[in-house]
């Protein structure tokens, strides 16, 4: 039998992660001022043995004697700032790369050939909320997270699609959204559709209150 | 909340069942307790996002969290798609790290022998290197031992970005290269020394390389990890128990289950490869 591409990144994580928790224990033993026998950990484990091994080769030359995390904040200088800027841009990047763009949450959902009903009914609100989400008559800001979880979920999309197609992927832009919406004069907040939805049951209603206090929305 | 100075990072781990192992209780009980701790200290968190909880975050005063439960706070904002929370978060953690990671950056660095304004350019490019690798790695929440051993698991991210980091600087081929480039002069400085016989059952290898194997027992024995680590993978266990821990050819195949020839066989494609290694630079 093939294994995908995925699966065998799958395997190779179940691996990577056994053998971590092999070497754990080797370097515990280390930092505790013993010295424990690689033999032992060889002998004991010879289906990991040049991973085992390959780690500690790199423990010994590399990490032994590195100071774990500091007790006081130190003061990065710039050029550590930038180097973390450029982390950070790199993985955003290709987030956003990998990224795929969500228009409409009906049409998504009729891909999944689910009809709004359903799609209501898995997200645990009622089809006029649904409605009122898919034409951002929803202050986007007023969307609790367990909500747009659920939607990344249900949609299955990463929950930065269901973000982006709310305008909430990056602060600036959830003003820019709030702002845009109120010279419209028909924006409400999740909240207010929920009290006012005349489709959602009373357990429904009150489940999402208790959210929405939760995550004081 | 919860008041708990940084949880102890020396903890028993799971233990990995294999066939003839059996369950140590006390590190089974040793590390469900401490999983539940981190647990509890997770749970009692302020809501997500509220001021309390940044305040939890960012200004712990003597309260501070483990790193491993800021990896659950990472995932949680990324299942939220709260990207500057997470931003924010990534932020603390990379400042408490900041200390071990520029050192481990100039160690790698100091193995390439190179020059001062080189070396501290380098320096930046292998801190972002790393910076990105925590970065995915916490934001993938199928990498649960992250939220368990934090720091081993940082140990695991650094090496692999040092092995990217060497092959793409040209100092190793490729991680599975049957041939090395130069060791560093500094590593084997101590080739002129007379060789050191450290253990007597040495004397029962039989090497055909004699030369090679002389060099190999003169490198110091702090230097030989990194001369290994250059080695393709399946040479460096036999080299390691023999020339690190001064096993024979025998116990070396017991240990790994395999026959003397192999062993013989490995330890001559090793020394071929660390040959080539060590020659230029003794030249």
């Amino acid at each position: 039998m093939r294994l995908s591409q995925k699966e065998h990144s799958f395997m190779d994580r179940k691996q990577e992660e056994i053998v971590q928790r092999i070497t754990a224990r080797y370097v515990e033993e280390v930092r505790s001022g013993h010295q424990p026998a690689m033999s032992d950990y060889l002998a004991r484990y010879p289906q990991f043995a040049d991973e085992i091994a390959d780690f500690i080769a790199y423990y010994h030359a590399v990490e032994v004697g590195l100071p774990h995390e500091t007790d006081q904040m130190p003061i990065l200088t710039e050029q550590f700032h930038e180097a973390i800027d450029t982390a950070w841009e790199r993985v955003a990047q290709s987030q956003g790369q990998a990224t795929s763009k969500v228009t409409s949450l009906l049409a998504r959902a009729r891909e999944l050939h689910l009809s709004p009903f359903q799609l209501a009914d898995k997200l645990g609100v009622s089809a006029d909320v649904v409605l009122k989400l898919e034409r951002h008559t929803i202050e986007a800001s007023s969307i609790p997270g367990e909500l747009i979880t659920l939607l990344a979920k249900v949609l299955q999309q990463p929950s930065q699609v269901v973000q982006a197609f709310f305008g909430i992927t990056v602060q600036q832009r959830v003003t820019e959204a709030r702002a845009y919406y109120r010279v419209d004069g028909q924006v409400q907040s999740f909240r207010e559709a929920i009290e006012e939805s005349a489709q959602l049951s009373e357990d429904q209603r009150r489940r999402w209150r208790e959210l929405l206090d939760q995550e004081e929305l | 909340m919860l008041c708990l100075n940084k949880v102890p990072v020396h903890v028993k781990q799971e233990p990995i069942y294999t066939e003839g192992d059996h369950g140590r209780d006390e590190q089974d009980g040793e590390l469900v307790r401490r999983r539940m701790l981190l647990s509890a200290m997770y749970d009692v968190l302020p809501v997500y996002g509220s001021v309390a909880f940044w305040r939890a975050i960012e200004e712990p005063g003597e309260d501070v969290l483990p790193l491993e439960v800021l990896v659950r706070c990472v995932r949680t904002a990324v299942s939220r798609g709260d990207d500057s929370g997470r931003k924010r978060i990534f932020e603390v953690i990379f400042c408490r790290l900041h200390v071990t990671n520029e050192r481990w950056a100039n160690n790698v660095l100091k193995t390439m022998n190179l020059q001062g304004v080189e070396q501290s350019a380098l320096v930046c490019d292998l801190y972002a290197d790393l910076c990105e690798c925590i970065m995915r790695a916490l934001m993938d929440a199928g990498r649960l031992f992250w939220e368990e051993h934090f720091q081993h698991c940082l140990s695991f991210e650094r090496r692999h970005v040092f092995r990217a980091f060497m092959t793409r600087e040209g100092h190793w081929n490729s991680q599975s290269a049957t041939k090395t480039s130069r060791v560093p002069r500094m590593l084997v400085s101590s080739l002129d020394q007379a060789v050191q016989q450290r253990d007597s059952d040495l004397c029962e290898l039989v090497i055909e390389d004699e030369d090679a194997q002389k060099a190999l027992l003169a490198v110091e024995q702090s230097d030989l990890p990194l001369l290994i680590l250059s080695l393709p993978d399946k040479l460096k266990s036999v080299v390691l128990l023999v020339f690190w821990e001064g096993k024979t050819e025998k116990d070396t195949a017991r240990i790994l289950g395999i026959s003397d020839r192999t062993v013989r066989n490995r330890l001559r494609d090793a020394f071929e490869v660390l040959r080539n290694a060590l020659e230029p630079e003794r030249a």
